[in-house]
């Protein structure tokens, strides 16, 4: 027993500092899980849209009117922000500033969520890989905002740290008032909190935080959370700060994964190409 | 060469099924049921391949290091072990109490796993999960033993 106990010990640290087993059960497992899940997710989207499309027309006329009304509104916000980001472009030319890195958004479907008896962390599969170009810690958002990144990556299929879980923690940007902090998930079913932020900062309540781009994981610019409550603690030097995801992450169905050009460029916004 | 055909067909089927339930019921192991009625089978180079297979697929979907899998189906095989010298291995009373020991254990070895790598778990989701796991592991056992004493060659002997 004793024997054996060594041994796991041996090839538990032999895999934490080389991952190659890892790497082998996500070639493998993750693999099998995916090609598994993914038809019958597939086939679900097909008659979900085939339903929706040919069978089940009520409230289509009102959507369709909200929708005309929404696009107006999309569209005129999309003027005024393509004039900002002209406006910076040329600010940018005139003060020499770097351009931005230019990220590459890929679209991809959501397989499975926190699947498995080990799954402690709060996870989703996704059905794209390596071979997509998509590594560790590549962001992973949707046009509502961040989900996570990735956590593990296989050929075809890798898998999600969620943004909610407990061990997600990431720079992010009071898009109003430019105070920094860290959000950190607290949990599925909980709101986000924002930590770090000093006792006087500027921050309101119902300010959009958008991501910073401060760890080198997530591209400037991407929306997170929207602040719910700021209280001001006895004994610390930082305010409580809580936040709401901006994305339901039990209903995603599809989601981006943003691939990193390494060739600089892009010019201003490039960042947030993606939007256009 | 036919009945391997066919039970390598049976137990593919199952694992297919397995990890659909899998993501229907998040956090709980199904295919440890077919690792159990094979191993009441008493077939060992046919439960030592699903081992293999099921403890790849579990790694693989886990967002922990490899390594709780082994512990994970090592403790399958004590308890199982332990129960054959002390009770009748195919009694539904025994499967319950296996069920109640694998989730006490799920709740433990996730924790511990998480820990070890300096992750923090949401424990009252984790203990939810443990007690699915402990409550569905008779029950699934019932239906998979059920089915898979229906093949002919399965049969138990009158």
């Amino acid at each position: 027993m004793l024997l054996g106990l060594f041994s796991y010990l041996s090839l538990y640290t032999w895999n934490l500092r080389t991952g190659y087993l890892d790497s082998l059960s996500s070639y493998t497992g993750l693999e099998i899980v995916g090609w598994t899940l993914l038809p019958g997710k597939l086939f679900k989207a097909k008659v979900g849209n085939f339903w929706n499309t040919y069978i089940d027309l009520s409230d289509i006329r009102e959507e369709n009117e909200a929708l005309h009304q929404r696009l107006e509104l999309m569209s005129s916000t999309l003027a005024r922000s393509k004039e900002e980001a002209a406006e910076v472009k040329r600010l940018r030319a005139m003060l020499s500033f770097i351009p931005p890195p230019a990220w590459t958004p890929i679209g991809s479907r959501v397989v499975a969520f926190h699947l498995g008896p080990h799954a402690a962390l709060e996870t989703l599969v996704v059905d794209k890989g390596e071979a997509a170009g998509v590594g560790l810690n590549t962001p992973v958002a949707t046009s509502k905002g961040v989900v996570g990144r990735i956590l593990r990556a296989g050929p075809y299929f890798s898998t999600v740290l969620l943004m909610t879980d407990l061990n997600s923690k990431f720079g992010v940007l009071g898009q109003k008032n430019r105070t920094p902090g860290v959000i950190s998930g607290k949990g599925i079913d909980n709101p986000l909190e924002v930590l770090y932020v000093p006792l006087n900062s500027p921050i309101e309540k119902d300010e959009m935080l958008v991501t910073s781009g401060l760890d080198g994981i997530f591209p400037k610019g991407l929306p997170v959370a929207q602040v719910t409550l700021i209280e001001r603690s006895e004994s610390s030097l930082f305010l409580v700060v809580k936040a709401k995801p901006l994305i339901d992450v039990k209903k995603i169905e599809e989601v981006m994964l943003f691939k990193y050009n390494d060739a600089v460029g892009g010019g201003a916004g490039a960042s947030l190409e993606y939007l256009q | 060469m036919r009945t391997n055909f066919g039970n390598i067909l049976w137990w593919t089927i199952f694992t297919l099924l397995g990890i659909w339930l899998q993501s229907l019921i998040p956090g709980v192991d199904i295919l440890i049921v077919g690792l159990l009625v094979s191993l009441q089978e008493e077939r060992f180079t046919q439960t030592l391949w699903l081992l293999l297979v099921w403890m790849l697929i579990q790694e693989g979907a886990s967002g922990l290091a490899f390594g709780s899998g082994i512990l994970w189906y090592a403790l399958l095989f004590v308890f199982y072990g332990i129960g054959r010298w002390l009770f009748q291995v195919r009694n539904i009373f025994f499967i319950g109490l296996l069920g109640a020991l694998l989730g006490i254990w799920h709740y433990c070895l996730v924790s511990m796993m998480a820990a070890l790598q300096d992750y923090r778990v949401a424990s009252d989701r984790l203990f939810v999960e443990s007690a699915l796991q402990a409550a569905l592991f008779p029950l699934l056992w019932f239906v998979v033993y059920t089915i898979r004493m229906m093949r002919p060659v399965d049969a138990p002997d009158l």
